[in-house]
C-alpha cells in the first residue's frame, strides 16, 4: 500500500463499471410498475431509517413505555417488585379447603381473598388456581408475604418438591397440613410406624401452623435422644480479634542479630505464609510470593513472637505475611515491614510491646 | 417527485435516470454483478413503497435514494456476515482498466484497490456508508451528508474518522 486509502477509494469510484444488463433493467422496471399498481395494504415504514436523534427519541419513548407497562403489571399482579401485600385470590376451586393460621376454615367460593398465612389444601380430584399458580390434587399452598408457596404432593420416597410462585432462596422447613414425605432421609433414624408427634426440639422450632384439615406432620423423625451440648466458650479466653488483613509487627532485637515477627489472626485465613527478604547491601527488593523466600507456613497466627537469626552482613530484612484460604488461595496480605538489623530498628511494623521478651521463641 | 407519488410512469422516469448510478454504486461496493442487481432491485422497490414518506429536500431525490441503497448494502453485509470475501476481492480486480501502462503497476494498483475495498468491510456500518456514499457512489459532500442524514460538518468528521479507521485496517493487514 503505497497510496492513501482515500485516494484508492476515489480511484475505485472513478473506474468505469459495466452498465446494467438491459434485460435486467427491463425486468426490474416491469416489476416496479406491477408493484406500483398493486395497492399496498399497509405501507412499510420509511425506507431510510430515522436519523440518530430520531432513533434515540423513539428508543427513549419505547423504554419509558415498557417501564410503565412493567410497573403497571407488577402492581396489578402483586409480583415481586410490585405490591407484595396484595391478597391473592382463589379461582375455580374444586374440593379445596382453606384454613387460616388460627385454625379457622373459610368458606370456599370463587374469588376468595386469601389472607396472609392461609393454607390451601387441594383434595382428591380437586383443582384451584391462585393467580398464575395452578394447584393440583394433593397440593398445599401457603400464602406468605402475599406470595403463593406451593408444596406438591409426591409419593413417599421421592424427593419433596417445593415450588413457589415466586422464587425463594430456601425451601420451607415449616410442616404443612398434608403428610409430608421424608424431607431429609436420615440413615440412623428408626422407621417410625406410628404417626410422629410434632416434637419441638431445642434447635428446631417449627411454626405452629395448626391445620385442622389434615393430620399434623412432623418435620423429621425425632432426633437421637442425646441432646446437643453446645460447647460453652470459656469466659476466660476471649475470642481472637480477627482482622481483615494480617497486622504485621516486626522488629530486631537490641543486638541486631535476630528479627522477631508476629501478626494478628485474619478472617477467612486457613494458613499463613511468612515471606522474608534479606539484603546485604542497601534496600532489598520487595518480598516475592510465591517464591523461594518463603520462610515458613503457619497453621495459625502465632501467639508468640517468631524469631529468626540474621547473619552479620545482612543490613535490612523485609517481611510480609500472606493469609491463605482453605484452598491455598490468597485471602489477604500484610503490609511489608522493613527491619534494619544491626541494632537500629525501624520498620512499618509496630514497636514491640515492652512485656515481650525479645528472645522468646 | 410529486407526480411520481401518484403516477407510476413518473416513477419510471426516476428509475431510468438513477438506475445506472445505483447499479454502479452497488457494483463498486460489492464487486459482483448478481449482488449488485439484487441490491438495485431491492433498493428501487423499497423506494417505490416508501415514496409517500419522502419529503422534498434541497438535495432532491438522489440522496434519499442513495441512502436506501446504502442501507440495503449494509443489510446485505450484515446478512452475509462476511469480513473479507475472496470473491469480492477477486471481483474488485475487475474494476481496474484492462490496458495498464505497466504490468507491474497494474498488479500493484489492483491489489491496492481490492485491499481497500476488502478492508472497508471491517469498518462499522456507519463508516462504510460514509465512505461508500462519498467515494463509490460519487455523491458530492453535500449530497453525501444529506444521504447520511447529517450536516455537512458532521459528515466531514465522520469521513475523516472513517478514513483514519480504514487506514489503520489497511496498515494492520499490511503488517500481517
Amino acid at each position: 500500500m503505497n497510496d492513501d486509502p482515500r485516494r484508492q477509494l476515489e480511484e475505485a469510484g472513478r473506474r468505469p463499471v459495466p452498465a446494467p444488463d438491459p434485460a435486467f433493467a427491463e425486468r426490474l422496471e416491469a416489476r416496479l410498475l406491477a408493484v406500483a399498481q398493486t395497492p399496498s395494504p399497509s405501507p412499510e415504514p420509511a425506507g431510510p431509517p430515522p436519523t440518530r436523534g430520531q432513533r434515540r427519541q423513539w428508543l427513549a419513548l419505547a423504554g419509558l413505555t415498557v417501564a410503565a407497562l412493567v410497573l403497571a403489571v407488577a402492581l396489578a399482579s402483586g409480583a415481586p417488585g410490585g405490591s407484595p401485600r396484595s391478597e391473592p385470590e382463589l379461582a375455580a376451586p374444586v374440593n379445596v379447603k382453606v384454613a387460616l393460621s388460627d385454625g379457622t376454615v373459610l368458606e370456599i367460593h370463587d374469588g376468595l381473598r386469601l389472607p396472609e398465612g392461609a393454607v390451601v389444601t387441594v383434595g382428591d380430584g380437586g383443582f384451584a388456581r391462585i393467580g398464575d399458580t395452578v394447584l393440583r390434587p394433593g397440593d398445599v399452598a401457603t400464602i406468605e408475604h402475599g406470595r403463593v408457596n406451593v408444596e406438591h404432593d409426591q409419593p413417599v420416597g421421592a424427593a419433596s418438591g417445593t415450588s413457589t410462585a415466586t422464587p425463594r432462596a430456601t425451601p420451607r422447613a415449616t410442616p404443612k397440613g398434608t403428610p409430608a414425605p421424608n424431607r431429609t432421609p436420615r440413615p440412623t433414624a428408626e422407621p417410625t410406624s406410628k404417626p410422629p408427634k410434632p416434637t419441638n426440639g431445642p434447635n428446631r422450632t417449627p411454626k405452629p401452623t395448626a391445620t385442622p384439615t389434615a393430620p399434623p406432620a412432623t418435620p423429621a423423625p425425632t432426633p437421637s435422644p442425646t441432646p446437643t451440648v453446645e460447647p460453652t466458650p470459656s469466659p476466660s479466653v476471649p475470642p481472637p480479634h480477627l482482622t481483615w488483613r494480617p497486622k504485621l509487627r516486626a522488629h530486631a532485637n537490641p543486638a541486631g542479630n535476630r528479627v522477631l515477627v508476629r501478626w494478628t489472626p485474619t478472617r477467612r485465613a486457613a494458613s499463613y505464609v511468612l515471606i522474608v527478604t534479606r539484603s546485604r547491601v542497601g534496600a532489598a527488593a520487595d518480598p516475592v510470593y510465591p517464591g523461594s523466600r518463603v520462610f515458613r507456613q503457619f497453621e495459625t497466627a502465632p501467639q508468640k513472637w517468631i524469631r529468626f537469626r540474621v547473619l552479620d552482613p545482612v543490613v535490612e530484612v523485609r517481611v510480609m505475611v500472606v493469609a491463605l484460604g482453605k484452598h491455598g488461595n490468597e485471602v489477604s496480605r500484610s503490609r511489608i515491614a522493613i527491619v534494619t538489623t544491626g541494632g537500629d530498628v525501624t520498620g512499618e511494623g509496630e514497636s514491640p510491646p515492652p512485656d515481650v521478651p525479645p528472645d522468646s521463641p | 417527485m410529486e407526480r411520481a407519488r401518484a403516477d407510476p410512469s413518473a416513477f419510471a422516469e426516476l428509475y431510468r435516470r438513477y438506475l445506472p448510478r445505483v447499479h454502479a454504486f452497488a457494483y463498486r461496493r460489492t464487486g459482483a454483478v448478481e449482488v449488485a442487481e439484487d441490491i438495485t432491485s431491492a433498493a428501487f422497490e423499497r423506494a417505490l413503497r416508501n415514496l409517500h414518506t419522502f419529503t422534498w429536500q434541497p438535495g432532491g431525490f438522489g440522496p434519499w435514494l442513495f441512502r436506501i441503497v446504502s442501507n440495503e448494502l449494509t443489510d446485505h453485509y450484515r446478512r452475509t456476515g462476511r469480513a473479507v470475501a475472496p470473491r469480492s476481492v477477486e471481483a474488485a480486480l475487475g474494476l481496474l482498466p484492462t490496458a495498464p501502462r505497466d504490468p507491474a503497476d497494474e498488479v500493484g494498483a489492483r491489489d491496492d484497490v481490492a485491499q481497500v475495498l476488502a478492508a472497508m468491510d471491517q469498518l462499522t456500518p456507519r463508516y462504510q456508508q460514509a465512505l461508500s456514499l462519498r467515494y463509490l457512489a460519487g455523491l458530492t459532500p453535500d449530497e453525501a451528508a444529506r444521504a447520511m442524514g447529517t450536516s455537512k460538518a458532521t459528515m466531514a468528521v465522520v469521513l475523516h474518522r472513517a478514513t483514519r479507521a480504514l487506514r489503520r485496517v489497511v496498515a494492520a493487514e499490511d503488517r500481517s
